[in-house]
């Protein structure tokens, strides 16, 4: 469905689609208020009110887990969320309502459960690797590999309040937070 | 670095026949007699293959995408004739105008990505140099983006859209995918006899270690493995230019790549607009559906929004915005 999560249904809505029955009875299945949904992207704000500039209640990350209220009544592009004991809304397309699918982190299968668990196992870190150097240099490609690292390097100076600006200055939605506490995202 | 030499092809993957073949009886007799070394009977080959093809069915864990991601990259970048930067040493702070490009196609793209089903691993976007129209991805979070192509981008939500198909290719682990059965094909090859020389031998006891492990996971940024990742590499590269990615994963790849525009704001109908700007003849996208086809199939797509109007009362997004293109793109146009 390509509601709050455009995957659940994949397999389905590949056969709906070749039938030419297309996403009606997908949106069918589609989330209900009460329901339980799952923060899909990088510092998701829950606000106190519909607009971006209202205050942070609280900054959820990835796989986190929210009882869902319905739109915002001001604004349905907002949604009226809990988490726990705190309450306030957050943007549509933070929202999934399949809960987010676990990196694998280990030659074992082993997967990381939750944000806190894959940030800090050091698994998220990506840089070219020995191999991929190697490989540059078996192709005399040597440059590309350099290039390769600068590139990284400087995608790493655009973390989340470099996106979160970008977004603002566009006018568009601002879906990523710029940081993932809620004190600092008040700056 | 010694290569993998592979012989007969035809026989390798699917067929686990034990018989070397000297090929036109060019290989001298040291060499055939390493062959005989290397046989297998029979009956361990048939076991063999049933555990190569265990290969196709484990995840690949994020530390190898990355390895072989980075691998595919520099082809990429190589095939590209490198990246559009004002310096090619790593440790350089971002200075010139082709820097501030590169940085702008990087916020566009990583808005998405941390949008995205994989909003955790690191993402790296890039310009290729070259004058092609085309666009291309690697496992591990790599997108890569032609000067040609970005001529070619009216708006931020045109390239939006780009950004988000090759980002949905990550996400979708299309070219894992395609991985997983090159590391298969390339198991059975070696056991089935159709790779020579001492490569061989490491594949063998490579494959033996991986496949005695619950994930069948290779390090391939270990030195012993250079020689596995390259023959991955190349295997895999070639495969995805000769073939690129099934149709219909290209058709996941524009409606969930054109979900993260929607999610972020964009105007939907840019990138359908986009796609009638794509040369169906030459080099650019060889093995995608039609432009007709694409546009076709994501025009349902966007209609399906209506469904839930409480989700979406922005529907049909006509009024959504395109997002000039900042200052930055213009150095795309310069030779």
């Amino acid at each position: 469905m390509p509601i709050l999560n455009p995957h659940p249904l994949r397999p389905a809505l590949t056969l709906l689609a070749l039938l030419g029955v297309l996403w009606a009875l997908a949106a069918a299945a589609g989330a209900r208020p009460g329901d339980k949904l799952y923060v899909k992207t990088r510092n998701t704000r829950v606000l106190k009110d519909p607009s971006a500039s209202a205050a942070v209640v609280v900054v959820l990350q990835p796989g986190a887990e929210v009882t869902w209220q319905g739109p915002d009544a001001r604004d349905r592009r907002w949604q009226r969320v809990a988490s726990g004991k705190k309450q306030g809304v957050v943007m549509t397309a933070n929202l999934s309502v399949e809960k987010p699918r676990p990196e694998v982190t280990a030659a074992t299968g082993a997967t990381a459960q939750d944000t806190s668990t894959f940030a800090s196992s050091g698994a998220a870190s990506k840089a070219l690797g020995a191999g991929a150097i190697a490989y540059a240099k078996e192709q005399k490609a040597e440059t590309a590999a350099l290039q390769l690292l600068r590139a990284e390097a400087m995608a790493r100076t655009v973390g989340p309040r470099e996106v979160s600006e970008h977004a603002r200055k566009a006018g568009l939605h601002q879906v990523v937070g710029p940081s993932a506490g809620p004190a600092e995202a008040r700056r | 670095m010694r290569r993998p030499l592979l012989v007969v092809a035809a026989l390798g993957p699917l067929t686990l026949s034990c018989a070397y073949i000297n090929a036109s009886g060019l290989l001298d007799d040291a060499t055939s007699g390493a062959m005989n070394d290397l046989a297998l009977n029979s009956g361990q080959l048939v076991a063999k293959g049933q555990e190569c093809r265990r290969l196709a069915t484990f995840d690949v864990p994020l530390g190898e995408e990355i390895s072989i991601g980075g691998a595919v990259a520099v082809k990429w970048v190589s095939k590209g004739g490198g990246l559009v930067m004002d310096s090619n040493d790593p440790a350089a702070k971002a200075s010139g105008p082709r820097d501030q490009m590169a940085l702008y196609v990087d916020r566009v793209g990583r808005n998405l990505a941390m949008q995205s089903d994989r909003p955790l691993i690191e993402w790296t976007f890039g310009v290729l140099e070259s004058d092609d129209f085309n666009a291309v991805s690697a496992p591990g979070g790599y997108v890569l983006v032609t000067r040609g192509l970005l001529r070619a981008v009216e708006n931020e939500a045109q390239l939006a859209g780009v950004l988000g198909h090759e980002i949905a290719h990550v996400t979708e682990k299309h070219a894992i995918a395609a991985y997983r059965k090159v590391k298969t094909d390339t198991c059975l090859s070696a056991f089935g006899g159709m790779v020579l020389g001492p490569v061989t031998e490491h594949l063998r006891a490579a494959f033996d270690a991986a496949l005695g492990e619950a994930g069948a996971a290779l390090d391939l940024d270990s030195r012993e493995n250079f020689d596995v990742l390259f023959a991955f590499t190349d295997a895999l590269t070639t495969a995805l230019d000769d073939h690129g990615f099934e149709v219909e994963q290209e058709h996941d790849a524009d409606r969930i790549g054109l979900a993260l525009a929607i999610g972020a704001g964009y105007n939907p109908h840019e990138y359908v607009k986009f796609l009638a700007r794509i040369p169906e003849t030459g080099a650019a996208f060889p093995h995608h559906p039609s432009n007709a086809e694409r546009q076709q199939r994501l025009a349902q797509f966007i209609d399906s929004y209506r469904e839930q109007p409480e989700l979406y009362p922005d529907y049909p997004f006509q009024n959504a915005p395109v997002v000039p293109l900042r200052g930055e793109l213009s150095a795309a146009a310069k030779p």
